[in-house]
């Protein structure tokens, strides 16, 4: 006979070699509710720990991908699921259903409820059920005091009273577009009181549902995100789309813009940071002539965010804003952190209008675009528009501010050359000067050029990465 | 991404007036001479400083749940932050923060893991504690039974009946399982 019962011995075990409870619901917490209910037979303690989580994640997929699937139903597992878990509150409710019949989408409706009435506090929704029917989302989500962040990965019905404050709480704002309700999207966004960051993703934007306008007026935001991305087969449709923000607390910007959407900046906000990331990649869509009017909304949109301290173009924004460009760029008052892209068929054409037009510019990275592959139009087009660097008088910024410039991806050509010795000779008080040649790499010629070029700074460090 | 954390740490402790620690005692008896704002990031830290007047610069703090090499990695880590926080006091540079956070948990198998989240957790340590908490539940995602109950050193009480009565009520939730 065993004096202590096999049970208690590693009951006492367990306790001194594992962690307590509430780290353990902690760890519970971070894995999907799928995971968490495994738990459930590592032994007697963990039989009920996962009831306790504090963050419920459900995803449909695992049981589509299952042999047995349709022994059950995803629904009434999380009915199940729901009934069984007795934390107090929810932080986190992440939903994730692709396989829902039409009938079921009610429980959706019910389950966000559950997560409404349990203080919620970010709900993310990926309801995929095709163009035919959106999901409903909650009336009682309109006034959730608790919800903070809110995700809506598919379009969804919802009726928001005019001249009513909703959502109290919410400061972070995430929807996906597929077939927007222009009307609900600009209500949404305007019913919001709080509202800091939002990003509206129209990467699967449907080509033949036309929105005329997407009106995001929100004097609170600080963060806007809006990525809009389409098969270039649809290209002419969604450049109709029109976007207008009217953010005048704006103070970081990122756009992602393959279709050349029309989208307009009002009021010039005092931006922190803005990042653009548009135009087309000609080369991959050899037929595709951008208009000038299309191309100029790059300039547009450029003009309208002069004020911010950082920029980033990607050099397919270069690209587009290169195309008809006549000589006039906006002038940057506060622009200290230049990211510029350098296209490989206009090279060189802008870059001493932003040097000269940035005249605090402290820190400057130009990186090249290199062509993935052989590709005879983009040879084509660059023998015929390819421009070297030339610059006039020296421009303010590089006789008083420019401390670092960096450049990536040289492939040790001879208009890089120029460029990196008319930036060495004219930089008068640049500190580090590196080049990163990792790609390509390194040339030992070239680099001992450089080292021994003629610098208007004598305290200038020079790298080569 | 390293070395320039060491250098400007070793530039800014040189250069500044000499720095205010703060000594804390691990449960096998070593003290630790640390920088306050570093020792601050320790809840319990803080607020035993904050409660109570009388303690003076020679005070040293025990702390009896954690061992010395729990705290040699919690010290890392809040050393890190505190020189992101330095250089950067209104946004953490994203990228630099999540390179260091996967090198500095890289190195530490399960078991030191869980010492680290026992002190992280004593010392009240939330971002650290959420953090290390993440990592534990990513090394155990998608695993088999038996591979969680090796990662938490759990000994099953079950009797063959209740285990299979229990996979059998959630069936579904032990569907598709990684390789261990």
């Amino acid at each position: 006979m065993d004096l202590i019962r096999p049970q208690e011995l590693s009951k006492a075990k367990d306790m001194i070699s594992t962690l307590p409870d509430d780290v353990l619901i902690h760890i519970l917490s971070r894995l999907t509710t799928k995971d968490a209910i495994k738990t459930s037979v590592l032994s007697s303690r963990w039989k009920n720990l996962w009831t306790l989580t504090y963050n419920l994640y459900f995803d449909d997929m695992p049981f589509w991908l299952n042999k047995n699937y349709e022994t059950y139903s995803f629904v009434s597992c999380v009915d199940k699921v729901l009934s069984l878990w007795q934390a107090k509150d929810i932080q986190d409710f992440h939903l994730s259903c692709s396989f829902l019949e039409h009938g079921e989408l009610s429980s959706v409706e019910e389950w966000i409820c559950f997560a409404i009435e349990h203080k919620v506090s970010n709900v993310s929704l990926e309801v995929d059920i095709g163009e035919k029917w959106g999901f409903r989302l909650p009336q009682s989500i309109l006034t959730c005091k608790t919800l903070v962040e809110l995700s809506l990965g598919s379009d969804f019905f919802l009726d928001i009273p005019d001249s009513v404050v909703c959502f109290p709480s919410l400061k972070i704002l995430c929807v996906k577009i597929v077939y927007p309700d222009g009307n609900l999207m600009q209500k949404l966004f305007r019913s919001c009181p709080i509202l800091e960051d939002l990003s509206i993703n129209g990467s699967r934007l449907c080509h033949d549902h036309l929105v005329p306008m997407f009106d995001i007026t929100v004097p609170t935001v600080k963060r806007l995100k809006i990525e809009l991305d389409m098969d270039y087969s649809d290209y002419k449709t969604v450049s109709n789309q029109y976007f207008v923000i009217t953010a005048p607390n704006l103070e970081y910007l990122y756009i992602q813009d393959f279709s050349l959407a029309c989208i307009k900046v009002n009021e010039y906000p005092l931006l922190n940071e803005v990042s653009l990331h548009v135009g087309v990649h000609l080369w991959r869509e050899h037929s595709m002539e951008i208009h000038e009017d299309e191309a100029l909304r790059a300039m547009q949109l450029l003009s309208a965010i002069h004020n911010t301290k950082i920029l980033s173009l990607t050099f397919c924004t270069t690209n587009v804003l290169s195309m008809y460009f006549d000589g006039n760029m906006p002038i940057f008052p506060n622009l200290t952190h230049l990211n510029l892209g350098i296209d490989a068929v206009f090279g060189w054409k802008l870059l001493p209008h932003f040097l000269s037009n940035s005249p605090n510019l402290q820190v400057l990275i130009l990186e090249k675009e290199v062509i993935e592959w052989y590709c005879d139009e983009v040879d084509d087009e660059a023998e015929r528009n390819f421009v070297w660097f030339q610059c006039g008088s020296v421009p303010l910024c590089l006789r008083f501010h420019l401390k670092e410039i960096h450049i990536k991806r040289m492939r040790w050509i001879d208009d890089e050359l120029q460029v990196i010795k008319y930036l060495l000779r004219n930089s008068q008080v640049l500190e580090k000067f590196s080049v990163d040649f990792t790609e390509f790499g390194p040339n030992r010629n070239i680099q001992r050029q450089i080292r021994n070029h003629p610098k208007g700074s004598d305290s200038c460090r020079i790298e080569f990465l | 991404m390293s070395s320039s954390i060491a250098s400007s740490s070793s530039s800014s402790s040189s250069s500044s007036k000499k720095e205010k620690k703060i000594s804390l005692k691990t449960s096998d008896g070593e003290v630790f001479e640390v920088e306050e704002p570093v020792a601050m990031q320790l809840e319990i830290v803080r607020s035993f400083f904050a409660d109570n007047e009388d303690v003076t610069e020679q005070t040293v703090m025990p702390l009896p749940n954690v061992s010395t090499a729990a705290m040699h990695g919690i010290l890392e880590y809040c050393r890190a932050h505190e020189e992101f926080r330095r250089r950067m006091p209104e946004a953490a540079p994203e990228e630099e923060v999540r390179a260091f956070e996967a090198g500095y948990v890289d190195r530490k198998s399960n078991e030191e893991l869980k010492e680290m989240i026992l002190a992280a957790n004593y010392l009240n340590i939330s971002k650290l504690l959420d953090f290390l908490t993440g990592v534990a539940a990513k090394r155990i995602e998608n695993k088999s039974v038996e591979y969680v109950r090796a990662f938490f050193g759990v000994e099953n009480d079950f009797t063959p009946e209740e285990e299979a009565n229990l996979r059998r009520e959630y069936e579904w939730a032990f569907e598709g399982v990684d390789e261990d």
